[in-house]
């Protein structure tokens, strides 16, 4: 899959009418319509017949937008769902290939049936069990369309039978086991670090900020915000540190001209540190998702400027 | 696989009438009456001989009886140990799904020989001759002591549908894991987590303890196995092994919710929908609590029978 | 064959005669000459050339000599690398089984062909991509040259999973937990150490270098190696067992001796439980210290032999 800019994945209630309506204000590389935790069946009807709108409004700023259908009733959500402005679907609780198998089977149906182009639509698997964690090789190459994989931490939590405290993060293995088979596949991981995971809070900015810091320095490319605080801070954190770009682009200078001179282990002036490959490689690596990440932002900000001058 | 209440797992001596004494008191859920490293070659007769009766002595006094067999032993210690009131057998250092068939088929022909199935719940009404189901199939505890059997856990999960929970058992000396500096055990958080996630994945249940270096292989004191049990709960666990009796209270409070957490629990519950997974988690918590009070009163209507 | 000692190597560009030349005095237990991140692409045709250059020079100080090759040319760095001295070739960013067969095939051929006994070049596969996490048991079972596993860590590893290091807590758990059960599991020597907050990143700090060999000695880990000379002294010396540890373990030994005598499995001595599994260590630590010690006779003795020789000379 080709390389994609997603840091924040703001998940939003679908008949949460009003905060449908702001999704695209706040910025985030991506919006999820959430139809989970619906009790009635009224209430289940009238959220699918609002995601084709609610789509449209998501999309506004930019985002790429997501639909989260429910496990048990996910033919029918993922058919309320598939409209033009869709990036894809996020699939809850994935187990086995069988299950991302099925999914892509019913978006290959629909794209026919409405005239979207073949294989576009992608996968976010979202685990809930140790199935899953176990499974994820399988998960995350069952189809091309998984994009990104992560934990549905609250409910691996019941699933496993752990009740999530602040002090101790039940996930370490599960985790590393997601960003190592998921980066293996060449897919994202998403995901925060404990305890947000599991007892997120919403109203400390810098906090927020080192979480998702944590997240990434653990190998997630991105994370689900449950809440619009978090976005800003996930863009920033899960972007190149801003102050390490000068040293990034110096590493690489060095290393070039002592590459030139036929040594490729050079010594950073004023510090005990040798550039070698890796090192010089990293620099790169950085260098350019910061150029990803700044050609987001222009996309972005093209769609808002675009909305504002059809509002004028 | 959720089923009795196993907080804490007793390992004792079977050649050893004192230690299996103090077994019987220690109000343990579950005793382990040990026919392998605890017992010296030279004393494999005199603890084989023993188990019949131990078995039942600890059933009176309110345990689940488990044997751990010695795996290059196995045929002479399971002929020792299947009688009636015998739950299951702890298969230690297992590394290959023969090991475990092997076990199964030697479980299969002494179960039918001497007419003994799984006994019910301590202090359940049925008797052990109702129709057998396979339910009532002796159970076979894996306890993965080695690399290798760790590393094929699942596969030897899946060699018998009699196992029915896993433990990394001794794996701290086993494996030769020994204290970090930080009072961790090199590589435990990772074994323990990876043992729950496949215990989870293949529905048996994780026996374990958050165990630190201060454990030396399953005999700490009091406090370091109260908090043994209190992060192993965190963790996932629901129940630990343990070398002395003094660490089966730890053990039973550490795995038993606390009133605090209950009440916690009861508030989340009143404020949370009930489709969200807090919600959830918090009936799950009162749900074991509650099967904790049970076990505990159970133990003590057997051993009040045991003592009019 | 017996245990190898491996607590402390240096890894350098073999294209640079000032630390190769050097590489001698360094009371490495191994040498790591580099084909490979430390050479540039301009300079690999010679860096293949020294090869036998190294080893003569690695060999004054009786240092076991290994050579790192390219994991993307190993049909052109392995017959520059298989040489008699050479112990060990090491393999980086080693993704699948396949390749190491395919490494291992190019070295029975040129054991054959060189006059090496078959079977005596090991093979060091480093784990260093999220890919190569994933397919560590293949990679790890793929030769029986491999004797030792673990990793799964460092700066290529951290590319691959897009963290930056050195930010204060252990990022690599599972890789370095993978690495060490795939080791247990098939019976190979565990690579890896304890992990220790390093803020810095500073390849050449002897006191944390110390505190970590230490620290990994007391884990029950054996094996080292680094980038700087300072850290050589630091892990020879914390990996390897004190003579206190060594007096304790015959202690154990025959307090365990006596309680086997009684038909006991198990005993209190000062306060400390011993059993079998107190006595393996025991056992093995008093093995290790010999070895160890075997080691250091073998290096002094070669530098002073070497010493005496540029003496001679001048």
């Amino acid at each position: 899959m080709k390389v994609f800019v997603r840091r924040s994945h703001l998940l939003v209630p679908v008949l949460d009418r009003e905060k449908v309506e702001t999704s695209w204000t706040h910025n985030a590389d991506s919006v999820i319509l959430d139809l989970t935790g619906i009790e009635s069946e009224d209430d289940r009807s009238r959220a699918r017949s609002l995601v084709k709108e609610s789509i449209r409004h998501a999309c506004r700023g930019g985002a790429d937008v997501f639909v989260l259908p429910n496990k048990a009733l996910a033919r029918a959500d993922i058919e309320a769902s598939v409209y033009p402005g869709l990036k894809g679907i996020v699939y809850p609780g994935a187990e086995t290939s069988a299950d991302i198998e099925e999914a892509d089977s019913i978006l290959s149906e629909l794209e026919t049936g409405r005239g979207i182009a073949s294989g576009v639509l992608q996968i976010i698997a979202l685990i809930d069990s140790g199935t899953g964690v176990w499974n994820i090789r399988e998960i995350v190459t069952a189809s091309p369309r998984v994009c990104s994989s992560g934990l549905d931490e609250l409910n691996l939590c019941r699933n496993m039978g752990i009740i999530p405290y602040a002090d101790f993060d039940p996930f370490v293995y599960a985790k590393g086991r997601i960003v190592v088979e998921t980066r293996a596949a060449k897919v994202q991981p998403i995901g925060i670090s404990h305890p947000y995971g599991v007892l997120p809070q919403f109203d400390d900015a810098d906090e927020i900020y080192q979480q998702a810091l944590r997240g990434k320095n653990l190998g997630f490319a991105g994370a689900i915000c449950p809440d619009p605080s978090w976005v800003a801070q996930c863009n920033t954190a899960f972007a190149p540190p801003a102050d390490r770009l000068e040293f990034f682009r110096e590493t690489r200078r060095l290393f070039s001209e002592g590459v030139a001179r036929g040594t490729a282990a050079v010594p950073y002036p004023g510090t005990t540190m040798m550039i070698d490959v890796p090192v010089d490689e990293n620099a790169r690596v950085n260098l350019e998702l910061w150029e990803l990440c700044a050609a987001r932002e222009a996309e972005k900000a093209k769609a808002i400027e675009k909305q504002e001058s059809t509002m004028a | 696989m959720r089923g009795s209440v196993r907080r804490s797992w007793l390992i004792v001596p079977a050649h050893d009438n004192d230690r299996l004494a103090e077994a019987a008191s220690s109000s343990a859920d579950v005793v382990v009456l040990d026919l392998q490293d605890t017992v010296h070659d030279s004393r494999k007769h005199e603890a084989r001989d023993n188990i019949r009766d131990a078995i039942s002595d600890m059933r009176d006094a309110g345990s689940e009886v488990f044997v751990r067999v010695d795996i290059e032993l196995i045929y002479a210690d399971l002929v020792a140990s299947v009688w009636r009131g015998l739950t299951g057998i702890v298969l230690p250092g297992v590394t290959n799904v023969e090991q475990v068939m092997d076990a199964d088929s030697i479980l299969t022909d002494l179960e039918s020989q001497r007419g003994v199935v799984k006994p019910p719940p301590v202090g359940d009404v049925r008797e052990a001759d109702d129709p057998r189901g396979p339910e009532q199939a002796l159970e076979i505890h894996l306890s993965l002591d080695t690399g290798r059997g760790n590393w094929d856990a699942q596969q030897l999960i899946k060699a018998s549908n009699r196992v029915k929970s896993i433990s990394l058992g001794r794996a701290d000396l086993v494996m030769d894991l020994r204290g970090e500096p930080s009072g961790d055990l090199h590589q435990m958080e990772y074994l323990m987590q990876r043992l729950i996630v496949i215990a989870n994945a293949l529905n048996v249940e994780p026996v374990g303890a958050w165990w630190r270096a201060t454990s030396r292989g399953l005999v700490a004191g009091y406090d370091d196995t109260l908090q043994a049990a209190i992060d192993g709960r965190m963790a996932g666990f629901r129940g630990g092994l343990c070398m002395r009796a003094r660490q089966v209270k730890p053990l039973n409070t550490g795995y038993t919710p606390s009133a605090d957490e209950v009440s916690h629990a009861e508030e989340v519950i009143t404020r949370e929908p009930t489709y969200s997974p807090m919600s959830g988690i918090a009936s799950d918590l009162i749900a074991w609590s509650e099967e904790c009070q049970n076990r505990n009163r159970s133990k003590s209507i057997v051993t009040a029978q045991r003592n009019q | 064959m017996p245990r190898p000692v491996r607590r402390s190597g240096l890894t350098m560009p073999i294209n640079n005669p000032r630390f190769v030349d050097r590489s001698w005095t360094r009371d490495c237990d191994y040498l790591n000459f580099d084909l490979e991140d430390s050479v540039p692409q301009s300079q690999k045709d010679y860096a293949r050339s020294q090869v036998r250059h190294a080893i003569v020079q690695g060999q004054k100080g009786a240092a076991e000599i290994n050579i790192r090759i390219n994991c993307a040319y190993p049909d052109a760095d392995v017959p520059a690398a298989v040489w008699p001295g050479v112990k060990q070739i090491n393999f980086p960013k080693a993704e699948t089984g396949a390749q190491i067969r395919h490494l291992d095939a190019l070295i029975t051929e040129l054991e054959r062909v060189r006059g090496i006994r078959s079977g005596t070049v090991r093979i060091g596969a480093t784990v260093e991509t999220t890919l190569g996490v994933a397919n560590s048991y293949e990679i790890a079972s793929a030769s029986p040259r491999i004797d030792a596993f673990g990793g799964g860590t460092g700066y290529d590893m951290s590319m691959d999973m897009g963290i930056e290091m050195f930010v204060g807590f252990d990022q690599f758990v599972y890789n370095r937990g993978e690495g060490e059960l795939i080791a247990l599991a098939l019976g190979l020597e565990r690579e890896g150490g304890v992990y220790m907050s390093d803020t810095t990143g500073n390849v050449g700090n002897a006191e944390l270098s110390i505190k970590r060999a230490e620290a990994s000695r007391k884990a029950g880990l054996r094996t080292g190696g680094g980038l700087h000379p300072n850290v050589v002294a630091p892990q020879n010396l914390g990996l390897t067992p004190t003579v206190n540890e060594v007096e304790d373990a015959h202690r154990v030994l025959s307090f365990f001796a006596e309680l086997d005598q009684r038909g006991e499995t198990e005993g209190d001595m000062d306060g400390r439980i011993v059993d079998k599994y107190e006595a393996a260590r025991a056992e093995e630590l008093i093995e290790w210290a010999s070895l160890c010690a075997h080691r250091d006779a073998e290096k002094s003795a070669a530098r002073e032999q070497t010493v005496a020789e540029l003496d001679e000379q001048n």
